[in-house]
């Protein structure tokens, strides 16, 4: 098994996370029915808002899986903040990064993975909305495409809950 | 796959599916969508729109029906002959035959799958193109 690396960025990464103001907050319905909705369009089992936070990912938003966080060197999510597209994983079993991960071999038994990058203005990763099935699966582009696009609604979300800092001073 | 210029109007009032097919259909190159939220605005856009296909939702069933009549009828600005695919929580009988009336290429029934109603597009491109040549 590979590590999830750490990008090189991570510190103001992590700031970047911080300051949405987001981290062990309460679900909320703007973020749930779009995974909901995720996880309806792509048949997936499992369906996650998920925030990589400095030891762990956290889910913001969780569909069809009881933990609200694991470790982040065992993340699928760690590796996708490196990647430039969706991460897609068709078989894990058959991914030298992740055949022997505990995620795959135990509960949930991750099989298939697809993280589409939340990625702020800013340009910091700070996770990703991923579909999780325990079988293999393909995406086509059209998928991609939609992964994407719901990925995009997760992070406007994500933009419009934050208060600039010039705005939350003045106030 | 050439689509030209062609320009649909999705009619969809639930949000997610709504902005999901659009910024899908703009990600992926297909023809423009243009979106309405709701009956009403589907009547402003299509009054002042020349729109080479539509697809509507029967949320608010009435209405989109007599909208669905009126387009038929020449009443708005695009040919009264454009393909419609119709989106529906349910299809009986009459609904169906009064789809077969109106000339619906196709019903899709609540709930779909994005990926239903994008590839559907492919089909309004193909029949747009042929009443086009017609």
């Amino acid at each position: 098994m590979k590590l999830a690396p750490i990008p090189h960025d991570d510190a103001q990464r992590l700031q970047a996370l911080r300051e949405l103001l987001i981290l062990d907050t309460p679900p909320e319905e703007r973020f749930d029915r779009i995974v909901t909705f995720a996880a309806h369009e792509f048949d997936v089992p499992i369906a996650l808002v998920s925030l990589v936070d400095r030891n762990c990912q956290w889910f913001k938003s969780r569909f069809g899986l009881a933990a609200c966080e694991t470790a982040r060197d065992i993340s699928f999510c760690g590796h996708a903040l490196l990647e430039r597209e969706i991460l897609l994983i068709p078989d894990a079993l058959r991914d030298d990064r992740f055949a022997d991960n505990p995620l795959v071999v135990g509960p949930p038994h991750i099989r298939f993975y697809a993280g589409a990058q939340m990625v702020l203005p800013s340009g910091h990763v700070v996770g990703t909305l991923c579909v999780i099935d325990t079988r293999p699966r393909e995406l086509d582009p059209m998928d991609l495409a939609i992964l994407g696009s719901l990925r995009d609604l997760v992070v406007q979300e994500l933009v419009a809950g934050t208060v600039p800092a010039a705005t939350a001073a003045g106030a | 796959m050439a689509r030209g210029k062609l320009n649909l109007l999705l009619v969809e009032p639930q949000w997610l599916i709504r902005s999901t097919v659009v910024a899908v259909g703009r990600s992926l190159d297909l023809p423009r969508i243009d979106e309405a939220a709701s009956i009403e605005t589907a009547t402003q856009r299509l009054a002042g729109t020349r729109y080479d296909g539509l697809l509507l939702s029967l949320d608010e069933r009435e209405q989109a029906l007599a909208l669905l009549d009126k387009l038929r009828a020449g009443g708005f600005a695009c040919p009264a002959q454009v393909p419609v695919v119709v989106m529906s929580a349910d299809c009986d009988i009459d609904l169906a035959r009064r789809m077969k009336q109106c000339d619906v290429s196709r019903v899709l029934l609540k709930p779909f799958k994005v990926k239903t109603v994008l590839e559907s597009v492919d089909g309004i491109v193909g029949e747009a193109r042929r009443r086009k040549t017609a």
